[in-house]
């Protein structure tokens, strides 16, 4: 496994926005992980990166296996060399994601100068070759623009091309499609997948997109309040959803052959991080709630073919 | 929301900063109030047989050029200095409130205009506001409250301004004007009420700027006038007295430091407590 | 803006000798003055005439650098001001790059550092510095450096050791601005997403805070000393009379006291065209910086 991460407890102060996380990514794969605003999706992402310091959270238990190293408790000069070098970081929204002070070229050189010790102008070739690649057209007058000269596909084009300037082996895309226009969207979803595919990258794709989960992911992590819920392949988990919010959220997607106004929605809204309920964290909004689950959490367990639920429910049927 | 305010005011106090900070201004307040009862000795008493001297126990503060106790004139000074501040930000919240609103309120020309203006102001430094005021209507204390209150007029009119603004557009306001309200209504029940809160945190601190304003003028001898002391005042025979009784210009600069200190500290606890910093940031 | 800016000035400052309570030709003429000066004064300043012609002589004088006489010291105000205006230059300039330089070095300090014990004492002298009164601080640094240590001059302005003094005093209310504003902007900038992924790209911290974080810290910073680069030049006034430098702010006072109503005037209007030309050098460099900006203008 390139990537493993095992019960991660991410905490701020008394909280634990983050807790019991466990997924993982091989190289070549990408896994997808979905779950509404506020379910710690993000937050996962921020530690793999070694980030949680800056905002003021830590990893409180658990190990982020990273090609057999934790990065838990890495010392910081080291942890610098993996981030933007094999890990690298594709941020949400690409109107903000790039220095709009800077020229674009430069912001997309830094990484292979940091990481690969190139020189200025082999930095500069590399970034007009990726660029080439991520089919920027005219790359070598981009390179001299700033940023708000350019559409905000193309800038997430620029995120990416920064992203894979230092040469990465595990790619942490998050939302990046969620600040872009739908024809945009499956572009920059596509141009994700194709890197996967041609160079072998193990890619974790967050988002909150159920289409664009079944349109680009090998296997889904469903998360829901800093927890993993369901962990399982792409087609599992479409033919057979197994928990009450995965199966939820699959009813949600609006599908060309629906009656109209038959649009659904899960009712309630998702608890704040400092009104957790007791028990399963989904059973005030949960259609099948037994009275266990309100009680007692339910823990994920992984069975021999990698899938797994963390629901009292679906694991009694 | 008169409950909410006062809550507020107590967990400012009950806070550290907030706490110490708000007995200190406390003292200086009674001591202002009862100067002539707390003063060792009368502040005009010249007794030339004693001057210029250091510190000691029948004169904690020393004595000035005449023989005068300085302490006794920090105390009356103390007066002076915080009721001409006072009332000085007091004219220019009251001048601020009814410009902001009005301009903020009903916007178009007028607005326009009066903003044109208190953005001029507002480049120039108060100081600089403050002599040319003083220039036209002359030295004394009543020059030194109009050239202040001016000087601080640009800022609460600009903050009530983006306040009544701000609070205009919120869609219980639209609600109340379209279901009819007057603009007296309106502006008296629904917007003055709550943009009040950041102005009066904010004519807090700024009258710790207008004591130092005050100092400045005064010790430039066009504030108050001998022999009434001012704190500025007391500093103005300069550097020719720096050289014989520092204490006669040191002590009373201490003071004005000081009390400013303490009212940024209290103001800080304020609005801590208030939680009007966000309204702050958009201002 | 600059014109009608200019105006508005020229209006309150041709207004202070009509406001002034009392006559304005016995606020011209010093005490005991014969009757024909008191003719010769009123010709002089057409105060016979009406208030429009009034200014619009006036006016037309200024345009041509007349700024009239000085009634203690009978001498030209033009020629009073072009003698002292180099020395408060040369005090506003130092003290403007001392207040700058330092109040952003301090701001980044406290920023890089937020919540540490660092930042509390930077934070600490920001407090500190704006609320000692700048002439108070002047007459303590005299009193310290020059008659205890007796390292600088007293007062005066010779030499550069005679700066050294003025510059530190005039500069604290300044830094005490920059430092805040700096520190602020840093901290606001460093939240977003584009400094996240400078992080993620595996840079130093430090090259991050210094060429990413204050290039964007900078455009408020330049443009609060833009609006208020006056502040500089208000601390100046006031420390050119405690230092007994020559200058416009000891020349202003000195007139204030004296009642030299033509040299009041002509002293307020260098000092407000010297804010009015700040702000104007403040917004070229901040369309400089932004290359929005620069481009829009291009």
């Amino acid at each position: 496994m390139l990537l493993d991460l095992e019960m991660l407890r991410i905490s701020f102060g008394a909280f634990a926005p983050v807790d019991q996380v466990t997924l993982s990514v091989d190289r070549g794969e990408i896994l997808g992980i979905v779950g509404e605003s506020g379910s710690g999706k993000s937050l996962t992402a921020t530690a793999i990166m070694g980030l949680l310091p800056r905002i003021g959270g830590q990893v409180a238990a658990g190990t982020i296996r990273f090609d057999g190293t934790d990065l838990v408790g890495l010392p910081e000069r080291q942890m610098r060399r993996l981030r933007g070098g094999r890990i690298a970081l594709i941020t949400q929204n690409p109107m903000t994601s790039l220095d709009s002070m800077m020229r674009i070229g430069p912001q997309i050189d830094q990484a292979a100068r940091l990481h690969l010790g190139l020189s200025r102008s082999a930095a500069r070739a590399r970034s007009l070759e990726l660029m080439a690649d991520l089919r920027i057209p005219d790359p070598a007058s981009v390179y001299d623009l700033f940023p708000h000269q350019l559409s905000g596909g193309m800038k997430q084009r620029i995120v990416i091309a920064m992203a894979l300037a230092g040469d990465p082996e595990l790619l942490i895309a998050d939302e990046p499609t969620t600040a872009l226009d739908v024809t945009v969207q499956a572009q920059i979803v596509q141009i994700l997948v194709d890197l996967v595919r041609q160079r072998g990258l193990g890619l974790i794709l967050i988002t909150h997109d159920m289409g664009v989960v079944a349109q680009a992911c090998d296997r889904v992590a469903v998360m829901y309040c800093g927890r993993v819920v369901e962990l399982a392949e792409v087609d599992a988990l479409f033919a057979q959803p197994r928990h009450p919010y995965t199966q939820a959220l699959i009813r949600c997607i609006p599908r060309h052959d629906m009656a109209r106004g038959t649009m659904s929605a899960i009712p309630g809204v998702v608890p704040s991080a400092a009104a957790q309920p007791p028990g399963c964290r989904f059973n005030p909004r949960c259609a099948r709630v037994a009275d266990r689950c309100r009680v007692e959490i339910p823990e994920l367990r992984i069975g021999v073919s990698g899938n797994g639920v963390a629901c009292h429910v679906a694991e009694a049927a | 929301m008169i409950k909410h305010r006062a809550l507020a005011l107590l967990k400012a106090v009950s806070t550290f900063k907030g706490g110490i900070s708000g007995a200190f201004l406390l003292l200086l307040v009674i001591g202002a109030l009862f100067a002539p009862w707390l003063s060792p000795y009368p502040y005009d008493q010249q007794d030339l047989g004693i001057m210029n001297q250091a510190p000691s126990l029948t004169h904690l503060f020393g004595t000035d050029e005449f023989g005068r106790d300085v302490l006794s004139r920090m105390i009356t000074g103390a007066r002076t200095s915080l009721s001409v501040s006072v009332t000085a930000i007091g004219i220019s919240v009251l001048l601020g409130l009814v410009l902001g609103a009005t301009c903020g309120y009903f916007g178009g020309t007028f607005d326009r205009v009066v903003m044109t203006v208190i953005d001029l102001t507002w480049s120039f430094p108060e100081i600089l506001i403050a002599l040319m005021l003083v220039a036209i209507i002359g030295p004394g204390l009543e020059g030194v409250v109009i050239a202040i209150a001016i000087a601080y007029l640009a800022q609460f009119t600009r903050l009530t301004r983006t306040q009544i603004m701000s609070l205009k557009s919120e869609t219980y306001v639209e609600a109340t004007i379209s279901l009819g309200a007057g603009h007296a209504h309106v502006l008296f029940s629904h917007l003055l009420p709550n943009a009040l809160a950041p102005v009066l945190v904010a004519a807090m601190l700024a009258t710790g700027d207008a004591i130092i304003l005050e100092a400045t003028l005064g010790f430039f001898g066009l504030g108050a006038q001998p022999p009434t002391p001012s704190w500025g005042a007391m500093m103005s025979s300069g550097t020719a007295q720096l050289f014989i009784a520092p204490w006669v210009i040191l002590l009373p600069g201490l003071a004005v430091a000081l009390t400013v200190v303490f009212i940024n500290l209290f103001g800080d606890a304020v609005i801590a407590a208030l939680d009007v910093r966000a309204k702050f940031r958009e201002a | 803006m600059l014109l009608p800016v200019f105006f508005v000035v020229s209006l309150v400052v041709f207004f202070i000798i009509h406001l002034v309570p009392g006559d304005p030709i016995d606020n011209l003429m010093r005490a005991g003055s014969t009757p024909e000066q008191r003719l010769l004064i009123e010709a002089k300043y057409g105060l016979d005439r009406s208030l429009v012609e009034q200014y619009v002589t006036w006016m037309g004088r200024l345009l041509t650098g007349d700024l009239g006489n000085s009634i203690i010291q009978g001498r030209p105000v033009s020629a009073l001001i072009a003698r002292n205006l180099p020395y408060s230059l040369e005090l506003g300039i130092a003290a403007l790059l001392f207040s700058t330089l330092t109040g952003i070095a301090a701001g980044v300090i406290a920023a890089s550092y937020q919540g540490t014990r660092v930042d509390d004492t930077i934070t600490g002298f920001i407090l500190l510095g704006s609320t000692v009164p700048s002439f108070w601080l002047g007459l303590l640094l005299i009193l310290v450096f020059a008659v205890w240590l007796g390292w600088v001059p007293v007062s005066g302005a010779r030499g550069w050791s005679s700066l050294i003094l003025p510059t530190i005093a005039a500069g604290l209310g300044g830094i005490a601005l920059v430092a805040r504003v700096t520190r602020i902007a840093m901290i606001e900038t460093s939240r977003q997403d584009f400094v996240t992924l400078l992080h993620a790209k595996g840079l130093p911290p430090f090259i991050i805070q210094l060429r990413h974080v204050l290039r964007h810290a900078m455009v408020p910073v330049v443009t609060i000393l833009s609006l208020r680069i006056g502040w500089v030049l208000g601390g100046a006034v006031t420390i050119e009379y405690v230092f007994a430098r020559p200058g416009l702010g000891s020349l202003l006072i000195r007139a204030l006291n004296q009642r030299d109503y033509p040299l009041v005037q002509g002293c307020l209007l260098m000092l407000a065209m010297a804010v009015i030309i700040g702000a104007l050098i403040g917004d070229i460099v901040q369309a400089a910086m932004d290359p929005r900006q620069r481009e829009a203008r291009a």
